[in-house]
């Protein structure tokens, strides 16, 4: 299989068969039930239910007698198929080409990405790595073609094949059963004697049409790359939505960190895949009888690292005070932005400085309240209370002309100084007269010095000309 | 790990003649400051621990020449639960760029001990974070032994140089601090009481008010008399002081 330049395609194929499993995180003895043959039967189970005795195919009957409080959830081919996708957009971040390949495989072309990420060895290690964090258990598989990438994911095998004309005896050993053929059709192979690929490979098309019909040659075909199997990939949404139901209600903040971790890193390979960045997004707490909760998360610079996303997120919902109990999430995000890459960024110090200051500052502000952090800045204004102001930071603000001296310390309100308590207080400066303001309510007419009490300390005061010249203090020489 | 790389690892002590001579250094400001202390200048990656009885002597100003050095180097300086208005117009006096300023000030409404234990949450993390090049915390009633170790730590880690406002009373107790010193007022110069330096030796010593400081005396016009500027109002003197 080419394309049409003429580059050989080669596919990484995810094989992931517990979605549905994996997707509720559960330390309890858990299986997910289906009807078959008239009768309810296990699908599949997790390793707490396997340890128990239970196995897929099990009557539920059967299985309840060995484990009563086995909790089971009815198989959901739709969930399953959303899961799949959640992970094909996952997958995006690797490569431009990614397909899903219902029901349980995603498929990444990886030759044209071999370039980025140096070798497959590298670009593997890091999809395991990445898949494991988000909580999903899979298998890799490496060939040529989609099929026979799927059929080593599902061996899990952990080798990769390159070169097409190595495919054949690599798989020939390999049981019929992995191959995707319609279960009759497996079984009819098994009872003609052909347990190995191998074998079937030896009989002619012929023959093989004859016997199984056409469906088995051409899965044949198109494994070993006979035939041509065109993939369509995916392409990413316009808007970033995730939901996740709980089967059972939480009640603690911190329990919700499994769904939002992986919530997250889906955001952010989202994001990746985009080479976008997001500035704020939606976080819903869904509540079985109240109105839904909903929290902006915010970031000061556009991010779309995993890591800082989390870690804000937590912040958040540490502080977030839970009105019921929540039995389900969603996250909602609509509005990206470019990440901000001016010439400076390609400087790895400053960038990560950037970067970092980016992080601390939502950090901070998720745990304190966004007022707590602020610049300042001067303003041009006679008045000492209006002389200065709070600022948004990274916000560039020109610096103005100076003052006469003026204090480090500002009260943030002039206290007035009663004139029972008599210290011995001495001037030490000329009057700065300030008469300003009468265009607004707030006229100001004062006569400012600098004071010193007898401990030394220096204080700046002031005389209020229009109250009856009563005295305050207004700042510290601190 | 060679001899050569353990003789650099900031946590082994050398004695004083080694010490300090690959560390960067950060000038006070004040000659004679400079010369007492090891590291030729303010302690970077240690914390330093300023007791005040009052405010108004110039505790702050103290450290303006050192800010000044580094907010115009384009390096960070937060400051957190400032007990006042840090006021813009006099620290852009004293030289300093309000840009590289971060002020954190967290809400009060949580009640006096939560609002500190943010505090120190904050600072620990700005410590820690090494992209400030000085952290200054006003330290209430609750700070501990323990609360400035872990200043400390996130100093080192951070290599940043902490600086932590504490009661007067607090000097009687023991402190895990690289640098602590008690100030105080005499004939209008700020006095330094140094009562912990390690690598260096204890010394008390009279700072002259450099140009460099905010509050020049000197160069003001001196009028002494008393607050009485006419006869319709008594002498007056300030409510009793808000504590710090």
């Amino acid at each position: 299989m080419t394309r049409s330049n003429g580059k050989t395609l080669l596919w990484a194929s995810l094989y992931l068969p517990h979605l549905l499993l994996d997707d509720t995180n559960s330390d309890k003895p858990l299986g997910i039930i289906e009807r078959r043959n008239h009768r309810q039967q296990i699908r599949c189970c997790n390793p707490q239910a396997q340890q128990a005795g239970i196995y897929p195919g099990m009557a539920l009957n059967s299985a309840y007698a060995l484990l009563p409080d086995l909790s089971v959830i009815d198989y959901d081919p739709t969930r399953e198929a959303q899961l799949l996708s959640h992970v094909g957009e996952w997958a995006m971040q690797f490569s431009s080409i990614v397909s899903t390949h219902p029901p349980n495989h995603v498929l990444i072309e990886i030759a044209g990405s071999k370039m980025l990420f140096d070798s497959f060895e590298s670009i593997i290690h890091l999809i395991e790595a990445e898949l494991d964090a988000l909580g999903y258990s899979g298998q890799i598989g490496i060939a040529p073609t989609p099929l026979a990438a799927n059929l080593l994911a599902k061996a899990n095998l952990r080798i990769g094949i390159t070169d097409r004309q190595r495919l054949s005896s690599a798989i020939s050993s390999l049981p019929v059963s992995l191959l995707e053929l319609p279960q009759d059709t497996i079984e009819g192979l098994r009872r003609s004697g052909m347990h190995q690929i191998g074998s079937l490979l030896n009989i002619s098309p012929a023959s093989l049409t004859r016997r199984f019909g056409c469906s088995c040659v051409d899965t044949i075909d198109r494994l070993l790359g006979r035939h041509p199997d065109p993939r369509t990939p995916m392409r990413l949404s316009d808007i970033f939505e995730r939901e996740c139901n709980f089967t059972v209600e939480i009640e603690d903040v911190s329990a919700l960190q499994f769904a939002t971790q992986r919530m997250t890193s889906e955001l952010s390979a989202f994001l990746i895949a985009q080479d976008k960045g997001i500035n704020i997004f939606q976080l819903s707490l869904h509540h079985e009888r109240h109105q839904s909760t909903t929290i902006d998360i915010r970031f000061l610079h556009a991010t779309s690292q995993s890591r800082h996303l989390h870690r804000v997120l937590t912040e958040r919902l540490s502080q977030t005070e839970l009105i019921a109990p929540v039995c389900g999430l969603s996250l909602f995000a609509d509005n990206f932005s470019n990440i901000d890459r001016d010439a400076a960024d390609f400087f790895i110090k400053s960038r990560q400085q950037q970067k970092t200051l980016g992080e601390i500052i939502d950090k901070l502000s998720s745990r304190l309240g966004d007022e707590a952090l602020y610049t300042l800045s001067a303003v041009d204004d006679h008045r000492p209370e209006k002389a200065w102001r709070k600022s948004f930071i990274d916000e560039h603000s020109k610096q103005l002309p100076q003052w006469p001296q003026r204090p480090l310390w500002l009260l943030p309100e002039p206290q007035p100084i009663p004139p029972a308590r008599n210290h011995s207080f001495t001037i030490e400066s000329t009057a700065e007269r300030i008469e300003t303001g009468w265009w607004e309510s707030d006229d100001v007419r004062r006569d400012y010095f600098v004071a010193i009490d007898k401990q030394g300390a220096r204080y700046w005061v002031y005389k209020d000309r229009c109250r009856q010249e009563q005295w305050f203090m207004h700042g510290i020489f601190a | 790990m060679t001899l050569e790389a353990l003789l650099k690892h900031p946590a082994l002590w050398q004695g004083r003649q080694r010490q300090h001579c690959d560390r960067e250094t950060l000038p006070t400001g004040y000659s004679q400051l400079d010369a007492v202390l090891p590291a030729h200048g303010w302690p970077v990656g240690a914390l330093t621990e300023i007791m005040t009885a009052s405010s108004g002597i110039g505790e702050l100003s103290m450290l303006m020449p050192a800010l000044r050095n580094l907010t115009q180097k384009q390096l960070r300086v937060a400051l957190i639960a400032p007990p006042y208005v840090p006021y813009a117009p006099a620290l852009i006096e004293a030289g300093l760029q309000l840009d590289q300023l971060l002020v954190v000030d967290a809400d009060t409404a949580a009640g006096p001990k939560e609002k500190e234990k943010n505090d120190f949450w904050a600072t620990e993390q700005l410590l820690r974070s090494g992209i400030f090049s000085a952290v200054i915390l006003w330290s209430g009633r609750h700070s501990s032994d323990r609360t400035q170790r872990r200043l400390q730590l996130a100093a080192e880690h951070g290599k940043c140089w902490a600086v932590c406002y504490r009661p007067e009373h607090c000097a009687k107790s023991a402190s895990p601090a690289g640098l602590r010193m008690i100030l105080g007022q005499q004939s209008r110069h700020l006095c330094v009481d140094i009562i912990k330096n390690r690598g260096g030796k204890l010394h008390q010593l009279t700072l002259q008010k450099s140009s460099a400081s905010n509050c020049n005396i000197s160069s003001l016009p001196q009028k002494t008399g008393q607050l009485r500027p006419d006869s319709k109002t008594s002498r007056s003197a300030p409510e009793s002081r808000p504590d710090h």
